[in-house]
């Protein structure tokens, strides 16, 4: 295998926020490591403490394209880092202290922590253009006047890798005090200031992250944090409590985006709540009936799993169980969806597989949204997300997954009586082996997924497919625990022969759509192996490529 | 025993200076005869209306019917109970004289007045005699008589009431009886009749039944013209006959054959030093018989005062468990009345055609007019407002001795989110089930640590839109404007317009077309040009008010896309105001004063003139509908909804033009949409001269009213918490006529000056964008450096008084041209207010401020067209701890018994005046 694309990963993100042991930042070339008993809490949340994409591990791997997501640490992870069972060892992690305590005490803004990522990058632009490691950030104002196939050629031929910027989280355009009374009135304004900007160019911004703002709302979030990362940071942030879709505010955040001149940024739906999800679609639609150039901006998202459900099936069968509660006087709203069986492998004690079914992941309605607006879906290399659990055996589950917080307003339209909200409703009409082999067949289920769902809800022309909008968005270097065997962005090498193995057998257990398959056979009943080449390419490299291709023509072609 | 006289006399001092009160109560129950009012509009208290139409168990509306058919028609199981009720009624017999009327309450109890009974000694030599009483051919029968065993139980309350005395002044005393007579008969065979002292047995004009032994004869029933017509904190006013001896006997709510009182003396017609006056009109003696005293009607102790009497008593431990037996009934009922309504189409059943049943316009609401409008939390589900440490463990702290206190259904919550600060102080949402007295309780919620402040979020009267009902209060009479009625529509009245204000330089020589908009004129709104517009900036306004109609003048104007509704109804994301017309319903205020921002320009409307402010830059207004109508908010948690998804969303201005009197709960959401940035433009009130919550607060802006002349509008309020002058006297806004059809008036009020202050904030936050957007105006910076700007640029050559107007009259062209003072010189307008010494008074004084406001507002919005008589909020009855200050603050008044009576607007109003000045003064 020769190149890779990452829809969505860290470059410096830990190099920003860590310091070594003798307290000095971590140099280019070295990965953030850690030690002792660092190293051990490191193994316990599953790894998210050591390098998972750094320059140099991105120098030896086969990424040549791809997506770096900049953003400014959260409040809720900067307010209690690591008081595990209430111990502090956040003294233990090789954290930068003056980072997170001016993020913690509200001393900055995330703005101005944004920009020092951006400066941080640009700074050490030219260090990363040299080898080993030949990084250079894309922008779009030095491709223009260059032809599809120019671009095309330029980005492959070569040994230059080229990455494109995110903005991930709205939270980095706020700038006032950090978790402080006055709210943030104009990220729209903030937003415009980096699109006016000629040194720097960004393909796409997530509206939400990991955590309520509240000094400025956007829009609803979804749960996102696994159990032990909450104990870990132990922040009520983490929590969706309120929030009902998009606020006016991010309404200006995503108009501002999409309609910008010569820059516009594509919004990543990753983090949006479900609800505030349905609404950003549509918003979408409204949005492209005065500006016609939004309907060229594709629908996004970088790093997701699927729930396996039809978001139809799920809330007019009440797939979940749910209560509404008062925590600590904030009324919330809590909903256990049922484990969702997804597969199996031919390993005899733990044979089932499960999906994720929380909402931060997309229903089957959504990934037809994304293929019809010509769009990208990254799939999220992190094993929770794809639906692993970190029990040895996970093969028989509860009725119920774990139970995750909706918003309470978003909960009282949703899921109360298990319906879709009124105004979104017209949106769709009505369609409706080893552990580590383990995670890879996850991989490939949603791929298969995807491609399924993509076959039967949509029409496709000649050479076009479901599988032009699937990709890889890793979320490397942030905080995530990846699936096994692909700890790094090295090990994605890998991918390649393990795609090849698991996805025929995907394609054969996954119980949904089972009328329509994802690959394509033979007479003989076997697999037509040019066609499974194919789609892997497309996955792992051509995809992107296509995308960073059209980004570099700021969406005119494609 | 009492004599007569005294008791007479007693009834006369203590209550002679309401008869004004009781003769308009008298007048009401004479209208209502004559078909000029529906039943269920002769109640003021809408709390008791809304238990009462539960005791039917029926839908609303068909409750409505029912009670309203009443009157005329009763089915005939009534007079079964009646008899059986009757039984229970017996004559007291002294050394063998008949001295009063008493009946049998629990097993072996009965019930009589203090005045016939006053002391355990009383009892020697007195006997309970039941059946004394005619059969059907007019023979006694035989009589049973029991003695009466004080030492088993005795609990009185005196005739007279004494400030020391917990529940003094309420003239019952209760009894046992030896449980076998004095033939051996057992008193098992006379079924007690259990008491019920939740509300809403009867209300006003519904008719009552004594069942009594006048001047000792045998059992009667008054069955003729026997209505309840008036009422004191304690006492029942009711017509029907009766003569001494009756004292004790039981008077019966026909329409629930529930007693609702326990009779207790005529009540004569006094002269102005409350002596008892002959039907002759000359002063009555103690010789006086009976029948030459001009009566008003009877007066009974309501049966809620006496068993909240029992309940609070302090009783040796064998008479405690007694006691039990006497409220069981009252804590059943309790559960009964917090059982859902059931819902239903209108009821069939009564033949009676309904006087007057609200009607409804069609509309796509699924709001029932009554359901809504009585929407308040029924007995047994207390909701209050308090002020703590939004901290985790403080919350957990409280929330577990409040559930230790009031049982596991405690909730308490965040009453604003969305916007909420940890580690701030912040206001909670507590409820809990719980019947008794809210405004004492939510004194003695302070007692539990971690709570500040505490309020009951009960229903509050709204300023808004009294403008067209201008009433003098000390004339007692409403006369309207002859603009617009209670139901909302109205007529066009430019004949008035130019008789009043020929003399205008807005009217002069000018063109219809230009006079219409004179408040365009007198604020130079005709003058600007902007270079950027607010909807350019996404610079929005949301309008807190009763929703948006379709009326054609503001069609396409409201923003449909961001409406909410902040009522309890099935879907909140419609804030349509579906002009439901019925009880005291006033549809259209949000229309009316939405129109001054956004009216279209042209229409077909006749008399077409005016439009909205900001018609010409394609602006939308938000409208988030908080009230219901313009008369009542039914709780404050529905406007901090409003404000905290208002904050939320980002939106940048607010305009309010609806008034409460100050409360914790808006001090708070000021404070809070300030810190947060957002200009919260709020009318200065009207017809109560002191500026109204929300605009008094230093957060908000507060805007007064001027008229076509540049003078102040005589309606509006003023003080030094004013900012700014705009036209509200006289501006042409859309209206309805009596047939439905869509027209203009002439209309009053603060609520029309403040939209212009909105459109001017937009116009300017869009003028000043780039400097405002700068980190340093965030927060109340931006507040504060509008207010200066609006000060700086207030046109100052006017007839405007010198005080209490602000800074003068609104100049937007001269505004525009004012850019935002550099942000270090604005000042934070909390400072130099004390809000401790706010909050501590307010904690104290809010009671009464609500009490008097809600009596005043009920007062002034009484008119007479559609048959709807004054509505007035639940929680009008002062806590005792109200009570005692209202003792120290009015100790020379006349009420200082009780004095929570509507003593005349007028007195409250003052009331409301002084109780408001020392609560805004204690912050400054």
């Amino acid at each position: 295998m020769e190149k890779l694309f990452d829809f969505h990963f860290h470059l410096l993100f830990k190099h920003l926020i860590t310091v070594n042991q003798a307290g000095k930042k971590f140099a280019l070339n070295e990965n953030v490591r850690t030690t002792g008993l660092a190293q051990f809490l490191n193994d316990i949340f599953g790894g998210p403490f050591d390098s998972q994409a750094s320059p140099k591990q991105v120098s030896e791997s086969s990424l040549r394209l791809g997506v770096i997501a900049l953003l400014s640490v959260e409040h809720a992870f900067a307010n209690r880092v690591l008081h595990v069972f209430g111990a502090d060892l956040s003294g233990v992690l090789p954290l930068d202290k003056d980072v997170f305590d001016r993020t913690k005490n509200g001393l900055t803004t995330y703005y101005a922590e944004f920009n020092k990522q951006i400066d941080f990058h640009l700074k050490t632009a030219a260090e990363l253009s040299k080898p080993p490691f030949t990084i250079e950030y894309l922008n779009r104002s030095s491709w223009a006047g260059l032809t599809e196939q120019q671009i095309t050629d330029k980005l492959t031929l070569g040994d230059k890798r080229y990455f494109s910027f995110s903005i991930e989280g709205g939270h980095n355009l706020s700038d006032v005090a950090i978790h402080q009374k006055t709210p943030s009135r104009f990220p729209e304004l903030k937003l415009k200031e980096l699109q006016d900007r000629a040194d720097v160019d960004f393909i796409s911004i997530n509206l939400c992250h990991l955590s309520h703002i509240p000094e400025q709302t956007l829009g609803g979030f979804a749960q996102g944090l696994n159990k032990t990362s909450q104990l870990a940071f132990s922040s009520e942030d983490f929590m969706p409590k309120t929030g009902l879709g998009l606020t006016e505010l991010g309404k200006k955040v995503i108009r501002q985006a999409l309609t910008h001149e010569t820059k516009p940024i594509l919004i990543d739906v990753k983090h949006m709540s479900v609800y505030t999800r349905l609404h950003y679609y549509r918003f979408r639609e409204q949005l492209a009936i005065t500006n016609p150039a939004v309907e060229q901006l594709p629908i996004m998202t970088s790093h997701t799993g699927f729930t396996f459900y039809t978001l139809d099936d799920y809330l007019q069968n009440k797939r979940f169980r749910s209560t509404p509660d008062t925590e600590n006087g904030v009324p919330i709203s809590k909903v256990a969806p049922e484990n969702r069986r997804i597969g199996r492998t031919n390993d005899i004690i733990n044979k089932g597989l499960f999906g994720n079914p929380w909402t931060i992941n997309l229903f089957d309605e959504e990934i037809v949204e994304i293929m019809l607006s010509k769009g990208l879906i990254g799939i999220s290399l992190d094993q929770r997300i794809l639906g692993a659990s970190n029990l040895a055996i996970d093969s028989n589950r509860d009725p119920f997954f774990e139970e995750e917080y909706i918003a309470r307003p978003e909960w009282e339209k949703m899921f109360r009586d298990g319906k879709l909200p009124g105004a979104t409703e017209s949106l769709f009409g009505g369609i409706a082996p080893s552990k580590q082999e383990r995670h890879i067949m996850l991989l490939c289920l949603h791929l298969v997924h995807a491609a399924r769902v993509g076959y039967a809800g949509l029409n496709w022309i000649e050479n076009t497919s479901p599988w032009d909008h699937l990709c890889i968005g890793s979320d490397f270097d942030g905080l995530i625990n990846p699936i096994n065997g692909f700890d790094n962005v090295i090990d994605l090498n890998k991918l390649q022969g393990q795609l090849l193995k698991y996805l025929p057998q995907a394609d054969k257990f996954l119980p949904f759509n089972t009328d329509q398959k994802a690959l394509r056979y033979k007479d003989d009943g076997t697999v037509d192996a040019a066609f499974l080449n194919q789609v892997i390419d497309q996955f792992l490299f051509n995809n992107g490529l296509r995308f960073t291709v059209r980004f570099l023509q700021n969406w005119k072609t494609g | 025993m009492i004599p007569r006289w005294r008791v007479v006399q007693q009834v006369a001092d203590r209550f002679g200076y309401r008869e004004p009160l009781f003769k308009e109560g008298e007048k009401k129950l004479e209208k209502f005869r004559d078909g000029e009012l529906p039943l269920v509009s002769l109640e003021d208290d809408l709390n008791r209306v809304q238990l009462r139409l539960r005791r039917e168990g029926v839908s609303t509306l068909a409750a409505v019917e029912r009670i309203n058919g009443i009157a005329n028609f009763q089915d005939k199981n009534v007079l079964d109970r009646l008899s059986d009720i009757a039984r229970a009624v017996c004559r007291l017999l002294k050394n063998g004289q008949p001295i009063g009327t008493g009946f049998l309450v629990s097993d072996d109890i009965i019930i009589t007045n203090h005045h016939v009974i006053e002391s355990p000694q009383d009892a020697a030599n007195m006997l309970a005699q039941f059946e004394f009483e005619l059969d059907i051919n007019q023979i006694p029968k035989k009589a049973s008589c029991f003695k009466l065993n004080a030492s088993k139980f005795f609990l009185t309350s005196t005739l007279e009431y004494n400030a020391d005395i917990l529940n003094s002044g309420l003239d019952f005393t209760l009894i046992a009886l030896e449980p076998f007579g004095t033939s051996g008969e057992p008193l098992s065979g006379f079924s007690p009749v259990n008491l019920d002292g939740n509300q809403g047995k009867i209300i006003k004009g519904e008719s009552c039944v004594i069942i009594q032994h006048p001047n000792g004869l045998p059992k009667k029933v008054v069955l003729k013209d026997t209505a309840f017509f008036s009422e004191t904190d304690t006492r029942l006013i009711y017509e029907s006959d009766t003569l001494p001896g009756s004292s004790g006997s039981m008077v019966v709510g026909l329409g629930t054959c529930e007693i609702i009182a326990l009779h207790h003396s005529g009540l004569p017609r006094v002269d102005e030093q409350n002596r008892i006056l002959t039907k002759k009109g000359t002063v009555a003696t103690p010789d006086t018989p009976d029948d030459e005293i001009d009566w008003f009607g009877n007066e009974g102790i309501k049966i809620s005062k006496i068993i909240q009497a029992i309940q609070e008593s302090t009783l040796p431990p064998d008479m405690g468990k007694i006691r039990e037996t006497l409220l069981r009934k009252t804590r059943v009922v309790a559960q009964q009345l917090n059982q859902p309504v059931p819902a239903g189409p209108l009821s069939v059943s009564s033949p009676a055609k309904p006087l007057a049943a609200p009607k409804l316009i069609p509309s796509s609401s699924n709001e029932l007019a009554m359901d809504t409008a009585f929407s308040t939390s029924p007995t047994g589900q207390a909701q209050f407002l308090i002020t703590a440490h939004n901290k985790t463990a403080t919350i957990n702290q409280i929330e577990t001795v409040l559930k230790a206190v009031y049982g596991p259904n405690v909730t308490l919550s965040l009453t604003m989110p969305g916007s909420a600060v940890e580690g701030e102080i912040e206001l909670f949402t507590l409820q809990f089930p719980f019947g008794g007295d809210l405004n004492a309780e939510a004194q003695n919620l302070l007692k539990i640590p971690g709570i500040i402040n505490a309020e009951a979020d009960t229903p509050i009267l709204l300023n808004a839109d009294t403008g067209f009902v201008v009433q003098q209060p000390a004339k007692g009479a409403g006369t309207e404007s002859g603009f617009l009625f209670d139901d909302g529509t109205g007529k066009w009245n430019e004949d008035d317009f130019i008789n009043d204000y020929a003399e205008s330089k807005y009217y002069k020589g000018m063109p219809e077309l230009t006079y219409r908009k004179w408040n365009w004129a007198a604020t130079n709104f005709d003058k600007i040009r902007l270079v950027k517009t607010p909807s350019e900036c996404g610079i929005q306004i949301v309008q807190f008010d009763t929703g948006f109609t379709d009326h054609s003048k503001v069609k396409g104007g409201f923003d449909l896309d961001h409406d909410f509704n902040f009522l309890d109804t099935d879907d909140p994301t419609v804030a349509a105001d579906p002009r439901t017309i019925g009880l005291g319903k006033q549809p259209g205020h949000g229309t009316r004063t939405g129109s001054l921002l956004i009216g279209n320009r042209n229409t077909l409307i006749p008399h077409e003139g005016n439009c909205g402010l900001l018609a010409d830059y394609q602006f939308k207004l938000i409208p988030y509908r908080i009230a219901e109508t313009v008369v009542i908010i039914n709780r404050q948690q529905q406007l901090a909804s409003a404000l905290d998804m208002a904050i939320s969303q980002g939106f940048d201005i607010i305009t309010m033009s609806m008034g409460l009197p100050p409360t914790i709960a808006t001090a708070k959401m000021a404070k809070k949409a300030y810190e947060k940035g957002i200009i919260w433009c709020c009318a200065a009130g009207n017809e109560v001269q002191a500026v109204v919550a929300p605009a008094v607060y230093p957060g908000t802006i507060a805007v007064a009213a001027s008229n076509p002349l540049d003078r102040e509008w005589s309606g509006s309020s003023r003080g030094s918490a004013v900012d700014i002058t705009a036209p509200g006297e006289a501006v042409y806004v859309p209206i309805w006529t009596a047939d439905q059809k869509e027209d203009f008036a002439y209309g009053n009020g603060t609520s029309y000056a403040t939209p212009h202050i909105a459109a001017a904030a937009a116009c300017w936050l869009a003028t000043y964008q780039d400097v405002l957007s700068k980190p340093e105006y965030s927060g109340w910076k931006r507040v504060e450096a509008f207010r200066v700007a609006l000060g700086k640029s207030a046109r100052r050559e006017n007839d405007l008084p010198r005080k209490g107007f602000g800074h003068g009259m609104l100049d937007v062209e001269k505004l525009l041209k004012t850019p935002p003072e550099p942000a270090k010189n604005l000042v934070d307008a909390y400072n130099g207010w004390n809000e401790s010494a706010f909050f501590a008074t307010l904690q104290g004084y809010g009671e009464l401020a609500k009490t008097y406001w809600n009596k005043f507002h009920g007062w002034l919005f009484g008119t007479k067209r559609g048959g709807q008589e004054s509505l007035s909020a639940t929680g009008d009855t002062l806590s005792p701890f109200g009570k005692q200050l209202e003792n120290s603050l009015f100790a020379n008044q006349p009420s200082r018994f009780e004095s929570v009576e509507p003593t005349g607007a007028e007195t409250a109003l003052k009331r409301f005046q002084v109780v408001n000045s020392i609560v805004e003064n204690s912050a400054r």
